[in-house]
C-alpha cells in the first residue's frame, strides 16, 4: 500500500512480499481492478511513458480507503472468531 | 512480441473496438510483454518466455466477464423494457381512439335508421373490452417500471 502502482507491478509485488506462496493471476488481478473501478474504490491514470507503452498507475480513493477500513475490521472479527472454533485443533 | 498483441487482439475480437476495451486491451499487452521480459532475463527463450507470460497471466475471459457486466445493465436493461413499455401506451391509445370511431358508428347507424329502438349500447360493451384490456397491460407496465427504479 505504498504509492501508485501499476497492474504488473502489483502482482509482482504481491509475489514477493508472500515469498511466492502467493502468485496471484494478472487476469485476475484486471478483473478485480475493473470491479473496484466501477465501484469508485480505485482510480486509474495514464502514466509518462516507459518502455515504449505508456502504462496504467492504479490509486486508491478515499471511498476505498473508508472501504478498506470497514472490510479490515470485519476480518479481524471473522478472524477472532474462527481463532476461538479452532481453540484445541 | 508480435505474438502477445495477436493472441490479445484474437480473444478480445467478439467484443466492440471501444475506446475503453482499446485501453483495456493495451494495458494488458504492456503487462504480457513486462512478464515475457522478465522472463528473457531469467534465461528463457524469447518463444519460452511469450509462451510462459501467455499462460501465467491466465484466463482472459475473466477479465472479459467483468468487463460485461459493468456494459450490460445499462444497455440491455434501459432499452428493451422502455420500448415495450412504450408500445403499451401507444397500444392504449390507439384502442381508446378505434373503439370511439366505432362506437360513434353504432350511434350514428342506431338514430339514423332505426330512431325509436335503442341497441347501440349492446355492442359498445363488447368494443369496451378492446380498451379495458389494453389499459391493464399498460397499467401493468407502469408498475414494473416503478418496481425497476
Amino acid at each position: 500500500m505504498d504509492g501508485d502502482k501499476y497492474g504488473y507491478q502489483i502482482s509482482k509485488d504481491i509475489a514477493a512480499w508472500t515469498d511466492d506462496a502467493f502468485q496471484i493471476k494478472e487476469a485476475t488481478l484486471y478483473a478485480v481492478f475493473q470491479r473496484l473501478e466501477r465501484r469508485e474504490l480505485i482510480e486509474s491514470y495514464q502514466g509518462e511513458k516507459s518502455h515504449g507503452g505508456k502504462r496504467k498507475y492504479y490509486t486508491i480513493t478515499t471511498l476505498g480507503k473508508a472501504y478498506w477500513q470497514e472490510a479490515a475490521k470485519e476480518w479481524q472479527e471473522a478472524k477472532q472468531l474462527i481463532d476461538i472454533f479452532m481453540e484445541g485443533v | 512480441m508480435q505474438k502477445i498483441r495477436a493472441y490479445v487482439e484474437e480473444q478480445f475480437a467478439d467484443l466492440p473496438e471501444t475506446e475503453q476495451i482499446a485501453t483495456l486491451k493495451e494495458e494488458i499487452m504492456d503487462s504480457m510483454e513486462e512478464k515475457a521480459a522478465d522472463f528473457m532475463l531469467g534465461g528463457k527463450a524469447e518463444e519460452d518466455a511469450i509462451n510462459k507470460a501467455i499462460v501465467d497471466f491466465g484466463n482472459l475471459a475473466e477479465i472479459k466477464k467483468e468487463f460485461q457486466l459493468q456494459q450490460e445493465p445499462k444497455q440491455k436493461d434501459g432499452k428493451l423494457k422502455k420500448q415495450k413499455e412504450d408500445m403499451s401506451t401507444l397500444n392504449l391509445g390507439f384502442s381508446i381512439c378505434g373503439s370511439v370511431l366505432i362506437i360513434g358508428l353504432l350511434i350514428f347507424v342506431n338514430i339514423y335508421y332505426t330512431p325509436h329502438e335503442i341497441w347501440f349500447v349492446f355492442p359498445t360493451f363488447a368494443i369496451l373490452w378492446w380498451p379495458v384490456s389494453m389499459a391493464f397491460v399498460w397499467m401493468k407496465a407502469r408498475r414494473r417500471k416503478v418496481m425497476h427504479r
